[in-house]
């Protein structure tokens, strides 16, 4: 479903990602795991069609990000690490916009599928009893859930999710991780985080990148991958220029 | 098509939402209505004087000079010009500005439509802004035909400069907003590029010939007088579109270099 050929990013001399090549297959749930700074928001981006890759190339449901950009953008959802959000607007006037900006000009689709779209993606978010509320009142976890509920609307394939529970407290953590969860073996789903645990608590398998390189594919089907997984993520992050300072720690080292 | 509405209306509702909106709309309804009953007054002294020097004098033609067109009309519609220019740069402070800041920009450029869709649904929806403001001159327009004679076609040619002068300083303002995270440097660097496009003018007279006819003919408040005096020409027209055309097209380069980082 997903498909990365040897993707490199700069930003004038800084090179932010350095030949990263993956593969997601449908249906699976897919963690991209790393320290800050390795790589995911700007491979997250180059997936979404945000921007181009400076080399390489990209296939999402089979359409170039660099030739069928529009085609890509029409088969994703993304929520971005900053929910996008309109915050005079209500939740429903909200879902409503972005309904419309996904599907404009869709001739396939019937007067009603805006409401149930709109609906569902309320119900299954848990917004309904809020459906009224002005987004500026909303708390960050409620907001969390806007953004999540935006990237699914127009039901695409595939969600992309830029660090989905960063910055919640462990019961909105709990619930938005329960909600991505929901989506098993429905969606391709491509979320990124710098912690361990929420890779394991949600994703089939976990992708380990670092410095812009792939350096590890892990199913996340059994025990003894999980532990390696642990290992591996210690010395990926111990390896980053930040967490050097991480190898002094007798536990760690 | 489609997108662009869906686009506009979103626009429109934040604009419409927006307590800045109203408050400027309603600063520039006071403002104008202030310069109405003032410039209506002053007219009224000079009819009686007028009128005075017309008997005394016994020559009616003296009371052709007071002209309702040129006393009252033509400078309620420059001034509103000038409001326009202050005005503008706040209305659009935000259009672009904002995406930044609340990264909804990411949600544009990763949606099915083009950086131009985005663009036209925003100067659409500074079109439609742009007739409410002008809406609030109705009673004064009513008042003028009702109780004057006012000639309809000098009006006409006014308010079709005036709302053309509008859209420039809205696709200026778009283009400003476009270029920063912050509104009030976006108001300042609107502020400053309609200035210059204002008072390029003044510079006409003191550069050699051709260079002077060059600044005379870039000048936007002479293409603006031309209008106001009831001279609808195709130069005028033409210079104004291709201001609109210009600084949507900068807003578009600027959106792009977004995706481009």
């Amino acid at each position: 479903m997903i498909q990365a050929k040897n993707l490199e990013k700069s930003y004038g001399l800084h090179r932010a990602l350095h030949g990263l090549s993956f593969e997601v297959a449908k249906g699976e749930v897919v963690g991209f795991l790393g320290p800050n700074g390795a790589g995911k928001t700007t491979t997250m981006r180059i997936l979404t069609a945000f921007y181009p890759p400076s080399s390489g190339e990209a296939f999402v449901d089979g359409q170039s990000v660099l030739h069928q950009p529009e085609e890509v953008k029409k088969r994703i959802g993304y929520l971005p690490e900053t929910p996008p959000l309109y915050k005079e607007m209500s939740v429903e006037a909200y879902l409503k916009f972005v309904f419309d900006l996904k599907t404009a000009g869709d001739k396939a689709l019937s007067r009603g599928s805006r409401r149930e779209a709109v609906e569902w993606a309320m119900e299954k978010c848990g917004l309904t009893h809020r459906r009224r509320s002005i987004i500026s009142t909303l708390s960050k976890g409620y907001r969390q859930r806007v953004g999540i509920a935006q990237a699914i609307i127009h039901q695409p394939p595939v969600i992309i999710l830029d660090e989905p529970t960063v910055g919640l407290d462990p019961i909105q953590i709990r619930e938005i991780r329960d909600l991505i969860s929901s989506f098993r073996g429905e969606r391709t789903i491509l979320l990124s985080t710098h912690t361990l645990s929420e890779v394991t608590a949600v994703c089939d398998r976990a992708l380990i990148i670092s410095m812009g390189k792939l350096v590890g594919d892990r199913q996340l089907g059994d025990i003894s991958e999980k532990k390696s997984l642990e290992e591996l993520f210690v010395e990926v992050v111990a390896k980053d220029h930040s967490g050097n300072e991480l190898r002094n720690i007798p536990s760690v080292a | 098509m489609a997108k662009v509405w869906v686009l506009m209306k979103r626009e429109l509702y934040s604009l419409l939402v927006s307590p800045v909106s109203y408050v400027v709309l309603g600063v520039m309804a006071l403002l104008f209505g202030y310069q109405f009953v003032t410039s209506l007054l002053s007219f009224d002294q000079m009819l009686m004087v007028a009128e005075t020097q017309a008997r005394l004098a016994q020559n009616p033609d003296v009371l052709n000079r007071v002209n309702l067109n040129e006393m009252v009309i033509l400078g309620m519609t420059g001034y509103s010009f000038f409001l326009l220019f202050l005005a503008a740069p706040i209305l659009t402070m935000r259009f672009f500005s904002d995406e930044k800041a609340q990264s909804t920009y990411e949600l544009l450029l990763t949606s099915p439509v083009s950086s131009w869709q985005i663009i036209l649904g925003k100067f659409a929806a500074a079109k439609v802004f742009l007739l409410l403001v002008l809406a609030t001159h109705l009673i004064f327009l009513f008042v003028m035909f009702f109780y004057g004679n006012p000639e309809w076609r000098a009006v006409v040619s006014a308010y079709l400069g005036l709302y053309l002068a509008g859209l420039s300083f809205f696709a200026i303002g778009i283009f400003a907003s476009s270029l920063t995270k912050s509104a009030i440097v976006a108001i300042f660097i609107a502020g400053g590029i309609n200035l210059s496009i204002i008072m390029i003018g003044s510079l006409g007279p003191h550069v050699p010939q051709n260079l002077g006819r060059f600044i005379e003919a870039a000048s936007f408040h002479s293409h603006f007088t031309e209008f106001n005096q009831g001279v609808i020409q195709v130069s005028s027209c033409v210079y104004f579109v291709s201001l609109i055309v210009l600084f949507l097209g900068a807003t578009q380069i600027s959106i792009r270099s977004l995706s481009r980082a």
